[in-house]
């Protein structure tokens, strides 16, 4: 039998005095009697019963002739009969499970899974502003709602689930990780023009007609290929003309000027003192355990806080904590030469990898960098090689139309 | 007179022998669990220190060296130091302590 049941059923630890007690213990045997923890000690033996089976073993013992001599009484009823007179003690008890019963009604954490782009406090400002909040009734949340809500507001979100775990709020997110490519529409007739200044190195015309060649200096906003395709007779007169997507891979080259100016004076944090703090809070009062005074006005405040539970899910409005100050002050303070060109160089460097990310190609890089009492200026030319080329629609001139429609009669 | 019951045990010892056997034979031909069918007491043992008898009817003798238990068919002898009974019901038995010699009678 479970030790928890027998506990709260009670049992009896007995000694068995007499001539036969075997015999006892088969008669208790053949009335289902469970008898646990046998114990022969010195002639007499000891054993467990339960509180209910021990009120019918009487006459099993006077048949037997044995002599029963209670040793422990152990379990829940004895408990309650010991206690009896504690009644503030019983009515504590029921006044914990009342508050249990109140507060298992209620929602108290709201917990976000699976979300990548949109942080958790994000997420939770937007659930606080259409009213699920932390203490709301579990009857009054409508999860189905929440899911419309969440979707409507974050189109990134594809799918949403809302669901109640115990007293916690679980919403779990699956965001759109990967950008959604819209298919290209192919029907439509476009020129491609120049939407950047350069030299154009490399040129590749799938569709349309090029207007420029590789070495050739082109403008912003300049015709590269052109969409309309003009058929010509024997006579080179034009007979008719087509339209089309212009479609090509052309690559220029450019010079772009790079300039960035870092000031060598700079301000640094000196940590003076360092102090931790235990607080409570209970729904949304905070108490300090053992307030400390701040001796500097400039202090960081680092503060972890834990929600009280009873099981894995049941949440309780109930904190702790531990809050963390770190007083300091502020000193100016010069980077030398050799901190403020490294400083400048990573700065270069992550431009430059900004630039690859977007799919240039650093060819060259004239930048010099000029140290002074009280800056570093990074300034130069960088030449890069890049794609370039937007689609622009082709107006359809009236003349056109007319002089395709006239061939097209004769 | 005595010599009559004499005879009338020794017929009834036969029969029951007669019927014994012919269970056996019945169950080997079958391939029937024999601790089901004829209620032979099964033991089991966890090194020296535990014993569990299933198919278990009654104690006979308890002491702290010796336990005796009668089970469906047989006798069984415990011997040891400090044995003591955990739990036992209708079925099972099971005997804790350090078991040095298990006999059948």
């Amino acid at each position: 039998m479970n030790p928890m049941i027998r506990y709260i059923k009670g049992y009896v630890t007995i000694r068995l005095l007499g001539f036969s007690p075997e015999r006892f213990l088969n008669m208790c045997n053949y009335r289902k009697i469970v008898i646990w923890n046998l114990e022969s000690r010195n002639g007499t033996y000891e054993c467990c019963m339960k509180l209910n089976d021990f009120w019918t073993i009487r006459p099993l013992a006077k048949k037997s002739r044995i002599h029963i001599k209670v040793v422990k009484k152990v379990g829940l009823p004895f408990f309650l009969y010991k206690n009896r007179k504690r009644k503030l003690s019983y009515f504590s008890v029921v006044v914990f499970f009342i508050c249990l019963f109140t507060m298992s009604r209620f929602c108290w954490s709201i917990e976000f899974e699976g979300n990548q782009k949109y942080t958790d406090e994000v997420l939770m400002n937007f659930v606080h502003e259409q009213g699920y909040e932390q203490g709301i009734r579990l009857s009054k949340i409508q999860c189905e709602n929440l899911e419309k809500l969440i979707r409507n507001e974050y189109n990134d979100i594809n799918w949403v689930s809302a669901m109640i775990d115990g007293t916690k709020l679980v919403v779990k997110i699956k965001e759109n990780t990967e950008l959604l490519t819209i298919e290209e529409d192919t029907t439509n007739s476009c020129n491609l023009i120049a939407n950047k200044s350069g030299k154009i190195i490399s040129m590749i015309t799938r569709q349309g007609v090029p207007m420029v060649s590789v070495g050739d200096e082109i403008e912003q906003g300049q015709l590269l290929v052109s969409g309309i395709l003009q058929l010509k007779d024997d006579s080179q007169t034009v007979i008719k003309e087509e339209l089309v997507r212009a479609d090509a891979d052309i690559i220029i080259e450019r010079k772009i000027n790079y300039e960035n100016e870092l000031d060598r004076a700079y301000k640094k944090r000196i940590y003076k003192k360092e102090k931790s703090q235990l607080f409570l809070k209970i729904f949304d009062y905070r108490f300090e355990l053992f307030p400390i005074k701040k001796d500097l006005q400039q202090s960081e405040i680092i503060s972890e806080e834990k929600q009280l539970k009873i099981f894995e899910n049941f949440y309780l409005p109930f904190y702790y904590g531990k809050t963390q100050i770190k007083m300091y002050e502020e000193e100016d303070f010069l980077y030398t030469e050799e901190e403020i060109i490294n400083r400048a160089s990573e700065q270069l460097e992550y431009y430059y990898e900004k630039l690859r990310k977007l799919g240039v190609e650093i060819i060259e890089n004239n930048v010099k960098m000029l140290v002074n009492e009280k800056t570093v200026v990074a300034s130069g030319t960088i030449t890069i090689r890049e794609k370039i080329g937007i689609e622009q629609e082709i107006k359809i001139d009236e003349n056109i139309e007319e002089t395709t429609q006239e061939y097209e009669y004769n | 007179m005595f010599g009559r019951t004499n005879k009338k045990r020794k017929t009834t010892e036969k029969k029951e022998k007669r019927k014994l056997h012919t269970m056996e034979l019945i169950t080997e031909t079958l391939g029937l669990p024999k601790d089901t069918i004829l209620g032979a007491a099964l033991v089991r043992t966890v090194g020296n220190h535990e014993l569990y008898v299933e198919n278990f009817k009654s104690i006979i003798e308890y002491t702290d060296k010796k336990v005796r238990l009668q089970t469906k068919t047989c006798k069984l002898t415990v011997e040891g130091k400090c044995l003591f009974i955990e739990y036992y019901n209708c079925e099972e038995i099971k005997v804790t302590g350090y078991i040095m010699a298990i006999q059948y009678e």
